[in-house]
């Protein structure tokens, strides 16, 4: 022993292959198609039905969150504690989500109530009843919840930064308002159950400690369902897309000890050849705890907790945002070391040394979205809603390892003109 | 059932190993027995500020994250009241860089004025970010105050005030690394896709010729029991009225924290609870409303926190509250609502052990607490709580004179 030698780094490998489990994929007797991900060693399962139902979809606001959010509320049979009784009971995890694009329900179940847990599954996804009182409530404390949140400048920045992208009519870009909790109504909330829940079409994705038989399980419980299958084409066309020019904007709050900002501009989604280059000009720009902004802005400059980039990927649409809250008065040169590490990324070719190690941490990124029986079934998720396979994952592993900087000088030129980013900033300058 | 081995090396650094082969990453966690209560009354927000030195470079390695990131792997602290505690994942045939890594940086410090200088304002902002730049935000410099007068958990992790912070000299900074950051003083955990047998060599490799350091021996005043009940108001530019109740429980090993545990689920872990159901859905009272526990080794609270629905009297909704707490304390929970909660508890922590980086940081907290393995008897301590044990505890507990209780009001606006 002793015979380490500190300064120098240990040896470590790069990744070469990585490996992981991959859905078996099957339909049900009414052609449900069904992902089955078998990994992990305890008794336990994840459920998730994946439907077209999110805000996209919606007439007005509130209407695709709140008819996800009520799920469990109360069935044609079953009150809504009833329903949180019995999940509790049986240690079932009951989760809800909502985004832009899709509307699911999650159950994390023991296998050893695997089918108690899908009884009260099954009569959710066809006999949601929407009960007054519980409709009541739900909507009070989300107005309140939003009141709140008004407070917030991050809250203020972020939704300002998405109507100025998408534009304020946009399914992906409107606000909601105080004046929407008055007229969303339980009827809006019905129809769109009937519509996106009752006969959409829906996945369903189950990970864990999978035992032959579950398939029957499953068909037991919704194979029987009748189901409306959408073209594709349907799914993604009716609405608009308003065009809208970059903008800078201050919404002015008074008492506050930090501003929020949001840099950005609408891009592409998954589908886009340069979706993958772009996500490593972005962590190199943003995306991880040594990018360049954290590195300049919080670890040189201290002007913020936290500041990084995203690229974000949407059924129809994309973009690109950088976020952060700063101390208000360094906010406008903490705003110019923004531009500044834009302007480098555009002018100055990345260096071989930060190159490689941003592919091998994001590698790394692509083990650790494969770990376990949950990652898994998330990175299921986030492909077969874009219609994509397992090869995207293998060309994406590509892309990671043979991006050039000249590549990704070239990715930033194309695609981050100064003069293209919109800038939002809440509090005060 | 988690597989554990233990063993310590020669300086005191006590180690831990959980293998587990269906992940190709392995966690590391290292656990400095040091938190906010070690902290001077006057230099407090200590222990944090120190966690982000960590990561401003070590005497033989200048950045911690830039080794760390080439070899895939991926890292992160937190600091609370009693531990600060550092973890990584990294994929196993990289292991190593983490070991050299983490003993460097246990080895010793590079104490640099510019990284304090910078650090400071980080955490100023964060306070700022995290405490006073959002709605209700300071609600726990408030409670922990009221809460406690003699002992060090009166503060919170970020500290009583900007100042101590803006304050901190290197001398400090140096003084509060050899008192707390030693070998004897820190838990390791290697888990995931590593065996005993590799465990045994790096660290032996890695960690063994740090040589051991005089702790100084935790005396921290004790809490003198609370009788009298305590109230406080205050007004704040928020939207809505909040109340916040707070009564002194037991330690984090006493037998009675499960038993405690199980009260606060009964009251609002989940839907069908019974804070939920009475409290927000049927008498609509609350938008929200939730009982937890600060879970704290020393002894620590048991808290109610609740937003109050518009137009609601804050001293009617206390009053709800006060009979929940009486229904505990006086009527026997029905067994199914029993099992209920002890069945959740069951499939909370099945569920917990599906993440290697979980399972490390609950092995070494657990061994922090007296032994590892205790881990795999959680269960059985929550199975064995009685009808009668919760009656008992609940009429020790919910009385005027053990409480704490704020009404945080919102501002009339002209």
């Amino acid at each position: 022993m002793l015979t380490i030698n500190r300064l120098k780094e240990p040896d470590f490998k790069s990744i070469e292959k990585i490996e992981y489990v991959r859905a078996e994929k099957t339909s049900i007797s009414n052609g449900i198609p069904l992902y089955l991900i078998n990994a992990g060693t305890e008794g336990i399962l994840r459920i998730e039905l994946l439907f077209n139902a999110g805000s996209w979809f919606e007439t007005a606001p509130l209407i695709a969150s709140s008819t996800n959010a009520m799920l469990g509320e109360g069935t044609q049979s079953r009150t809504s504690e009833m329903i949180a009784e019995s999940f509790d009971f049986y240690g079932t995890f009951f989760q809800l989500h909502v985004d832009k694009d899709t509307g699911s329900i999650v159950l994390y179940t023991l296998s050893k109530f695997l089918e108690q847990s899908l009884e009260i599954l099954s009569d959710i996804t066809t006999n949601s009843s929407f009960p007054d009182k519980e409709f009541q409530t739900y909507i009070k404390k989300r107005e309140q919840q939003f009141i709140e949140d008004q407070g917030k400048v991050r809250t203020l920045a972020r939704t300002e930064f998405m109507k100025i992208i998408f534009g304020k009519d946009h399914p992906y870009g409107k606000k909601t308002t105080i004046g929407d909790f008055q007229r969303i109504t339980k009827t809006m909330l019905t129809d769109f159950y009937a519509k996106f829940y009752c006969k959409q079409e829906v996945s369903i994705i189950i990970s864990g400690n999978i035992k032959p038989g579950l398939d029957k399980i499953i068909n037991d419980f919704f194979g029987t369902k009748s189901f409306y299958f959408s073209s594709p084409s349907e799914r993604t066309s009716g609405k608009a897309l308003s065009k809208e020019e970059p903008k800078k904007i201050l919404i002015e709050k008074e008492n506050v000890y930090q501003s929020a900002i949001r840099i950005g501009k609408k891009l592409f989604n998954k589908h886009h050849p340069d979706y993958m280059g772009m996500q490593i000009l972005n962590t190199i720009l943003g995306g991880y705890f040594g990018s360049r902004l954290m590195k300049n802005i919080r670890e040189e400059k201290g002007y913020t907790y936290g500041i990084g980039s995203m690229v974000i990927s949407m059924h129809r649409e994309g973009y690109m945002v950088i976020a952060s809250e700063v101390g208000k008065e360094v906010c406008t040169p903490a705003l110019q070391e923004i531009y500044h590490e834009i302007k480098v990324l555009r002018e100055t070719i990345v260096a071989d040394k930060e190159l490689s190690l941003v592919k091998n941490y994001l590698l790394g990124e692509v083990i650790r979205m494969f770990d376990g029986p949950f990652a898994l079934a998330d990175s299921l998720k986030s492909i077969i809603e874009y219609g994509l396979d397992y090869d995207y994952y293998d060309r994406a592993i590509d892309t990671i390892k043979n991006t050039t900087a000249k590549q990704l000088l070239d990715l930033a030129n194309r695609h981050m003109a100064p003069d293209s980013f919109s800038e939002i900033v809440a509090g005060k300058y | 059932m988690i597989n554990l081995e233990k063993f310590v090396l020669d300086n005191g650094l006590k180690v831990i190993i959980h293998q587990d082969k269906s992940t190709p990453l392995v966690a590391l966690n290292l656990l400095y027995n040091v938190g906010a209560r070690d902290e001077h009354p006057e230099k407090t927000g200590f222990a944090h500020l120190f966690e982000h030195l960590m990561f401003g470079g070590s005497i033989n390695i200048p950045d911690y994250d830039k080794p760390l990131q080439n070899a895939g792997g991926e890292n992160n602290a937190f600091t609370n009241n009693d531990i600060t505690n550092y973890y990584l994942t990294i994929p196993k045939e990289n292991i190593e860089t983490g070991f050299w890594l983490e003993s460097d940086r246990m080895l010793c410090l590079d104490f640099s004025q510019k990284n304090l200088d910078i650090q400071r304002q980080v955490v100023i902002e964060e306070y700022k970010q995290r405490y006073l730049n959002q709605p209700y935000g300071d609600v726990w410099l408030l409670m922990r105050p009221l809460t406690y007068k003699v002992h060090p958990y009166q503060w919170p992790t970020i500290g009583k005030d900007i100042a101590h912070i803006e304050e901190a000299i290197l001398e400090d900074v140096k003084n509060f690394f050899l008192n707390h950051y030693a070998p004897n003083n820190a838990i390791l955990v290697a888990a995931g896709n590593i065996t005993i047998k590799e465990v045994e060599k790096l660290t032996l490799d890695w960690f063994s010729g740090i040589k051991k350091r005089k702790i100084p021996a935790r005396d921290l005043p004790v809490e003198p029991k609370q009788d009298t009940e305590r109230r406080k108001t205050v007004y704040r530019d928020v939207p809505f009225d909040a109340i916040y109740k707070a009564f002194h429980m037991c330690g984090r090993s006493d037998t009675d924290f499960y038993v405690t545990d199980l009260i606060s689920d009964l009251l609002s872990n989940g839907k069908s609870s019974r804070l939920y159901q009475h409290l927000v859905q049927e008498k609509r009272l609350f938008s929200e409303l939730n009982a937890y526990l600060t879970g704290e080794i020393d002894p620590g609270l048991f808290v109610l926190a609740g937003k109050l629905i518009k137009g609601v009297e804050i001293e009617q909704a206390e009053e709800e509250i006060i009979k929940e707490l009486g229904n505990i304390k006086n009527d026997p929970i029905p067994e199914r609502e029993l099992d209920k909660v002890k069945n959740k508890i069951e499939s909370t922590l099945v569920f917990e052990e599906t993440n290697i980086l979980n399972k490390a940081m609950s092995l070494a907290f657990h061994e922090l607490l007296g032994d590892a393995r205790n881990i795999n008897r959680e269960v059985n301590k929550y199975k064995a709580v009685k009808q009668t044990d919760i009656m008992e505890i609940a009429t020790n507990l919910f009385v005027p004179e053990n409480c704490s209780t704020l009404y945080y009001k919102a501002e009339k606006r002209i």
